[in-house]
């Protein structure tokens, strides 16, 4: 078969909040950060500053709590970054955070872009630093004590949990969408799962 | 008579591919637009191919596009 044409992706989708203020931060814009940001910033400095094992336990808990509400709490349906004087506002869509920028404004674009660069950039240090530090505690497993352990993976992993979770509303929103067009464009499917990923072989005749 | 064939693949953290083949020219760019316009963002810049710029006369009624997802700029 020969080739129409072709686009190779450039970042994620702009799906879990947690990135997106590191983003956001790292580019020196701001952003109306919901509430529940500026407690998990709270919590991490408090874990530490905590000295003596129970209090870095029960901070480690505290933080744990908090980034379980990344997952279960309602995200804002609509953001407004400010980028050296100017705004954009975001609205969540399909479980994830997009605007609609005109074309002729390349300003806006490019700052646009660094947003989803840095975004993609932080999303692999974050997934980066669970394996690591999932795997320092299995090494140190032998040292700490299972209360410690506990609330050290209960973090990573409430950390984890949060961004699968959000992807996975991406996902459960993007492929709903998916499969109704196909259909109505008069389109047979056949879905099936590659790994971790749903493959769609749409046929028309 | 031809099939007009798209693969879609979505993963796990949201981000779409797709590859079409065997449908021509500016009807590739259109379905595409239809199905997808909605979730990928700067679909108006793949990368055309010179199969694309080819009149239908003379393409062999092989078309494929191949694209991955963005968001953040773009499509609401």
């Amino acid at each position: 078969m020969s080739t129409c044409y072709t686009q190779t992706q450039l970042n994620l989708s702009l799906t879990n909040v947690l990135c997106l203020d590191m983003a956001i931060s790292e580019a020196g814009w701001t952003w109306n950060r919901p509430k529940l940001l500026e407690e998990i910033r709270s919590a991490r400095q408090a874990v530490s500053a905590a000295e003596g094992t129970q209090n870095i336990i029960a901070a480690n808990k505290s933080l744990a709590n908090l980034l379980n509400s990344l997952s279960t709490d309602t995200l804002p349906q609509s953001i407004t970054i400010n980028m050296n004087g100017s705004q954009i506002q975001l609205k969540r869509s399909r479980g994830a955070y997009t605007t609609m920028v005109p074309l002729q404004q390349s300003g806006l674009q490019n700052q646009l872009k660094q947003i989803t660069n840095l975004y993609s950039r932080n999303m692999e240090k974050i997934n980066l630093e669970i394996q690591q530090t999932l795997d320092s505690l299995e090494l140190q497993k032998d040292i700490l004590s299972a209360e410690q352990l506990e609330s050290l993976r209960g973090v990573i992993q409430s950390e984890q949990q949060a961004i699968q979770n959000t992807n996975q509303e991406r996902v459960i929103e993007v492929t709903k969408e998916i499969e109704e067009k196909l259909v109505a464009r008069g389109f047979e499917i056949r879905k099936r799962m590659v790994g971790k990923k749903i493959v769609y072989q749409a046929v028309r005749r | 008579m031809s099939e007009e064939n798209i693969q879609i693949i979505v993963h796990d953290d949201g981000r779409i591919e797709f590859e079409t083949h065997d449908i021509k020219g500016e009807a590739c760019m259109k379905e595409l637009e239809e199905i997808l316009g909605q979730l990928v963002d700067d679909l108006e810049q793949a990368t055309k191919t010179s199969e694309y710029h080819e009149s239908p006369s003379t393409r062999k009624n092989t078309n494929q596009t191949k694209n991955q997802q963005t968001t953040g700029s773009g499509s609401p």
